[in-house]
């Protein structure tokens, strides 16, 4: 499954998890992203296995702007 | 169309028409019957009468977040630790709109609450808090709204 992450204005990562029927109603995860991710927001597409599931730390996550390369929120 | 019997419809004979892809247009008329007696109603007139939730979602953030069943949610975002946002597939009329939560208690139930916040016609933001610190858990939203 893919998920889509981005920088929050506190510097930490928000990852959006898509539903089916979002990604079919939606028209595909990069439809997706370019709406729910904020406005302006760089964004990386990702796959679940790429996001840590300890999250013991969560809220330390953080993560390079340079890495967010597959497109900005609309 | 044809009719099998007066003022009956024989759904069995329904041919040649067209599926609808979404829901009908409010304008759009449905038939009912008042005793045998055929009549119309404007689809959003049923919509005014018949009240259904305009969302739900059921997701957890224990290890990696996961959705496991939802309704109008285009996709939730993981903000931080027990702090969600659920994003609609269809924006809601308003922000006036009610939403119902529960959240499954992962060490014990002091100091726990559900805090709703940023409620807006696309999205709502849900922060669930045990002994005063938000925490990962397993959550149910449900909202009523226009």
């Amino acid at each position: 499954m893919k998920m889509i992450i981005y920088k929050k204005d506190d510097g930490g990562v928000a990852i959006v998890i898509p539903t089916n029927e979002g990604l079919e109603k939606l028209g595909g995860i990069d439809n997706l992203a370019k709406r729910d991710v904020p406005t302006g927001k760089k964004y990386k597409i990702v796959d679940e296995s790429e996001i840590l599931s300890d999250r013991t730390f969560r809220n330390a996550w953080e993560i390079d702007e340079s890495e967010l390369t597959d497109g900005v929120g609309d | 169309m044809a009719l099998s019997k007066a003022g009956l419809v024989d759904v069995t004979a329904i041919t040649g028409e067209t599926a609808l892809a979404s829901a009908p247009a409010a304008t759009d008329e449905l038939l009912i019957s008042d005793a045998g007696t055929l009549k119309r109603i404007d689809f959003s007139l049923t919509e005014d009468t018949v009240r259904h939730a305009k969302c739900w979602c059921k997701w957890e953030s224990i290890g990696t977040p996961a959705i496991e069943g939802s309704f109008n949610a285009a996709s939730i975002t993981d903000n931080g630790t027990g702090d969600t946002t659920i994003n609609f597939t269809t924006n809601l009329g308003d922000t006036h709109y009610a939403v119902a939560t529960s959240s499954v208690t992962q060490s014990n139930n002091n100091g726990k609450s559900d805090n709703l916040t940023d409620t807006a016609v696309d999205s709502f933001r849900l922060v669930y808090f045990e002994n005063g610190s938000a925490t990962d858990a397993r959550y149910r939203a449900i909202v009523f709204g226009n």
